[in-house]
């Protein structure tokens, strides 16, 4: 088991109000599952995602990652486990703009300490799988929106995670670079990694192995419901 | 890891610039401006003759008339009468040496054709007084303890340029007021930036030459000393500074530096009560009629107790301290602007799972960088500053003032240098906890989502 969520509630507050964006979550993801999750805005998928990649902590609930429970876990322990055992692409690629692409994908091996011969291979063999190895040296503004999420994908692999956490990953593409990063990921999840997407896009969501819906911060797992259907 | 924070440290240096820039000098300029304070006091608190500081004693005592103020303060105590400095330097007492002083200006000239007369502060005194001081020759020596009346001169470097071209002048005459002397010694520059010797512990010149008191008086030199005299003698001292020599070595006024080397603090003890003793014998020929006041301190004790420069340098101190708070206070407002406007890559960084001690290495790198570059324009500051404050000093001098021993006071020393960086990086750490806990503390999901 990847990714086991019981009962997780997330409670934002502010002066003025209390937002439950989670309530009651329960969540179970096998190891090398694709799972797409969707619902509108404002419904609690990114606080979800956060959650899972351990950039935030919930309010109630368990949450085991890949069988360890994280509550209570220390900050540095925390920022361990997201350095080696989970890559993150984000909806606005959030790559360093003074960064070439080599530096940029090289962030997170450094800060695991990696030596440079071996960081250089990750980083050369990370830009080979999404098509711009030859342009290690450029920095982000000189390329293209799709390009740059694709060096994201890069920076997120490079480590190679057991899990990878995709927060609208093609939100800002346009269909044909949508496509295509869907089929980077779907790659990289036939290599074993286990990847949560969330997108708006019901194409690429029915591409994924199940379709999770999250409607005002609950869970609506289509395929639990499918099966208890039949 | 450090190699990689090094990088990122220097790169956000460049990052914002015009920030990085703005920081570093007001550091710099709050840290010129303390620097230059501090330097003035340090260089003014500097103990003279080290060494010999803490042997050699000023000697004073209290033979006023008996309506006279009372005296708390040792530094406004009055100086010997002719008489007691001549008793107190013949009597056997623990001191190992004693000299005195007192200062005469008569004109001396070289009768050389290459050189001109001068109007010279001279030193009229005893043998032992070089040794005492420490005083350093380049040529020949003191005159000897038989020759405290005889006709001889010792000149300071710079006279010894002014009158013989700066050549070995050992056995030269030279015109002194009324009376001729022939040079035995020339003195090499002094190390202490005082004249403590005179009482006056003026840093703005040395003095020209000295003379055997005796023959001082010998040939009547003008003297150039304060006075205080008692009230029926009170009308009678410009006669006694000029013409009435006699009238005023028999006179109850005070004018004369009477200094004893005591080598150790129990010694000074017994040279204390020595002068104790001195007093209440005085007393017996009617003399010292105010109760028995003897301050017999040693330059560091002297030190410990003056303020130099006065109240103007402490008012410039309380400002320049007050101006660096404030450069201070600006600069956790720029720190603070300039780190919290990087806390979107903060947040990846954390979020690609950078350790917070690891962002805080990074930040206290680039702070400490600030802080080195600031304190390196301070000590450039200072330097100006001190230049600055130099010709201030001239110009209030009507410009009488010795460079050369105006330069001694001013100077930036490696130890202001190692402060001024000390200091500027030690402050600018201090000034950056703050916003350093800020950037380390940012959670790395806030910028992240949506965006
Ligand atoms: N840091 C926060 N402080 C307060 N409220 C928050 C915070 N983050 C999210 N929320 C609230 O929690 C709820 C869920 O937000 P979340 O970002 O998870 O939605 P989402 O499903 O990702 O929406 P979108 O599709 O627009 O990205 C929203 O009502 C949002 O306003
Ligand atoms: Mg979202």
């Amino acid at each position: 088991m990847m990714l086991k969520m019981n009962n997780v509630s997330k409670i934002y507050r502010t002066e003025l109000i209390e937002t439950h964006a989670l309530r009651d979550m329960n969540l179970h993801v096998e190891e090398g599952e694709f799972i797409a999750i969707t619902g509108p805005s404002g419904s609690g998928k990114s606080t979800f995602l956060n959650i899972a990649g351990l950039l935030e902590n919930y309010s109630q609930g368990d949450y085991f990652l890949d069988g360890e429970n994280v509550s209570g876990l220390s900050d540095d322990k925390l920022s361990t486990i997201r350095n080696e055992k989970i890559g993150f692409i984000f909806q606005g690629f959030n790559l360093i703009p003074d960064l070439t692409l080599f530096d940029n994908v090289d962030v997170p091996l450094c800060y695991r300490g990696l030596k440079s011969a071996d960081r250089k291979k990750r980083i050369e063999e990370a830009l080979e799988m999404v098509g711009l190895a030859s342009r290690m040296k450029h920095f982000p503004g000189q390329l293209s929106g799709g390009q740059q999420q694709r060096v994201a994908i890069a920076r997120a692999i490079a480590g190679s995670p057991r899990f990878l956490l995709a927060d609208e990953p093609t939100g800002n593409l346009d269909t044909l670079m949508a496509r295509q990063v869907m089929e980077l990921l779907e790659d990289i999840n036939k290599k074993g990694t286990t990847i949560i997407m969330v997108t708006h896009d019901n194409q690429l969501a029915k591409r994924a192995h199940r379709n999770v819906q999250i409607l005002d911060g609950q869970v609506n797992d289509i395929k639990q419901r499918e099966a208890i259907a039949v | 890891m450090f190699k990689y924070n090094l990088k990122l440290a220097f790169k956000s240096l460049h990052y914002r610039t015009g920030l990085t820039a703005l920081m570093v000098a007001t550091i710099g300029i709050g840290i010129g401006m303390l620097m230059t304070m501090v330097t003035i006091g340090h260089q003014a608190r500097k103990v003279p003759l080290p060494g010999l500081s803490d042997q050699l004693f000023l000697v004073r005592m209290d033979s006023r008339h008996a309506d006279a103020r009372d005296v708390t303060l040792p530094q406004r105590m009055v100086n010997l009468t002719y008489r007691d400095a001549l008793n107190l330097f013949n009597a056997k007492t623990v001191a190992s040496q004693q000299t005195f002083n007192f200062k005469v200006f008569p004109i001396l000239d070289a009768q050389e054709e290459s050189s001109r007369p001068i109007q010279a502060m001279v030193d009229a005194t005893t043998a032992s007084f070089f040794d005492m001081f420490g005083a350093r020759f380049i040529y020949g020596k003191a005159w000897t303890k038989s020759e405290n009346g005889a006709p001889v001169i010792v000149i300071s470097k710079k006279t010894n340029d002014q009158l013989f071209g700066g050549r070995d002048s050992i056995g030269e005459q030279i015109v002194v007021g009324t009376g001729k002397a022939t040079v035995v010694g020339v003195l090499d520059d002094w190390s202490t930036p005082r004249r403590i010797f005179d009482g006056s512990y003026s840093s703005s010149r040395f003095d020209d030459a000295f003379i055997p008191y005796q023959f001082a008086l010998d040939i009547n030199a003008q003297r150039s000393q304060r006075m205080s005299c008692h009230p029926q003698d009170a009308g009678k001292r410009l006669a006694f500074t000029t013409t009435d020599l006699q009238g005023l070595l028999s006179s109850e006024c005070t004018w004369v530096n009477f200094w004893a080397k005591i080598d150790n603090p129990a010694d000074a003890q017994q040279y204390r009560a020595f002068a104790e003793q001195y007093v209440v014998e005085q007393k017996g020929y009617g003399r010292f009629p105010r109760p028995i006041l003897n301050f017999i301190l040693n330059i560091d004790e002297q030190y410990a107790m003056a303020r130099f420069g006065g109240g103007r340098q402490e008012t410039l101190n309380l400002l320049a301290y007050l101006f660096f708070f404030v450069c201070l206070v600006n600069a956790v407002g720029m720190l603070l602007t300039k780190f919290l406007s990087t806390s979107k890559e903060v947040c990846l960084r954390r979020a690609l799972g950078a350790k917070k001690k690891i962002i805080m290495g990074q930040y206290l790198l680039e702070v400490m960088m600030i802080g080195l570059m600031g304190g390196l324009l301070g000590v450039v500051m200072s330097f100006g500053g001190l230049t600055l404050m130099k010709h201030v000093r001239m110009y209030a001098s009507d410009y009488t003032a010795d460079m050369e021993v105006l330069n001694l006071a001013y100077q930036l020393d490696w130890s202001m240098v190692s402060a001024s960086i000390g200091v500027a990086i030690a402050s600018t750490i201090v000034v950056g906890l703050y916003p350093v806990w800020r950037i380390v503390n940012v959670s790395p999901a806030s910028q992240l989502k949506g965006a």
